[in-house]
């Protein structure tokens, strides 16, 4: 939590899968965000211009499944966005 | 022993049971499922499926599937093959090998495996029809049957 006040931006690659990438126009973006934004707040900043997003949008951060209320630290560098997953 | 691989090339049923097998006389009972692309899909004709994934993650979720498995059931041996890139119905999509001393837990994993991997593992189709396409969407039953396998809190 010390570095929650610090004010200090964490450079994260943004990753778009599927229908989420045609939506963003981009498979990949590079972004300079608050240390200790939740990804709800990312997807947020970033979905304001989108259009026609599936209902469910997941979340993994480091290549691993977070909840909307997970908080970005100094570690994560890799966050991406994406819709139901549909393989099998 | 776990083996996963994401590829673009068609698989062997034949072959992966044989290099499962690699000569082991212990293995009592092996379940394979196979999963393919079907020509129709909510009503409409479908000509291509493309799969994409997330390279990493779905590797990682998978691994993690197949661990949660053996740590269920007694499992001697694990293959999960699933393929990437444009499919045409009739195309093998993705193969789940389980092998067991004796079949319920051959069988039983395997359909563990496959509810699993249907719900978390980081694949996305889009089906090409007669002049479009569309990304498919995550089917509520697929969550029903990936969650009758949690166990009581």
């Amino acid at each position: 939590m010390k570095s929650l006040l610090t004010g200090h931006k964490l450079s994260i690659r943004v990753l778009f899968f599927a229908s989420l990438r045609d939506a963003a126009g981009t498979a990949e973006k590079h972004m300079d965000v608050s240390n200790g934004v939740t990804v709800a707040e990312l997807w947020q900043q970033i979905s304001a211009d989108f259009e026609l997003l599936p209902e469910n949008v997941l979340c993994a951060v480091n290549q691993e499944y977070v909840d909307t209320d997970y908080r970005l630290m100094e570690d994560d560098y890799e966050v991406a966005f994406f819709p139901p997953v549909t393989g099998g | 022993m776990i083996r996963i691989t994401i590829q673009e090339k068609d698989f062997s049923l034949e072959q992966e049971v044989n290099l499962l097998r690699n000569g082991r006389v212990d293995i009592g009972a092996i379940a394979s499922f196979i999963g393919l692309v079907r020509d129709i899909n909510e009503g409409d004709d479908v000509s291509q499926l493309t799969l994409e994934h997330y390279p990493g993650m779905t590797e990682n979720q998978i691994n993690k599937i197949a661990i949660e498995a053996e740590s269920r059931w007694p499992l001697q041996a694990i293959t999960i093959i699933h393929r990437v890139g444009t499919l045409a119905p009739g195309d093998q999509i993705v193969l789940v090998i389980t092998a067991s001393s004796h079949r319920a837990a051959a069988y039983e994993a395997n359909e563990f495996i496959m509810d699993y991997l249907k719900t978390r593992a980081t694949f996305w189709k889009k089906e090409t029809l007669d002049n479009r396409s569309r990304w498919v969407e995550g089917r509520p039953a697929d969550n029903a049957a990936a969650d009758r396998w949690k166990k009581p809190a």
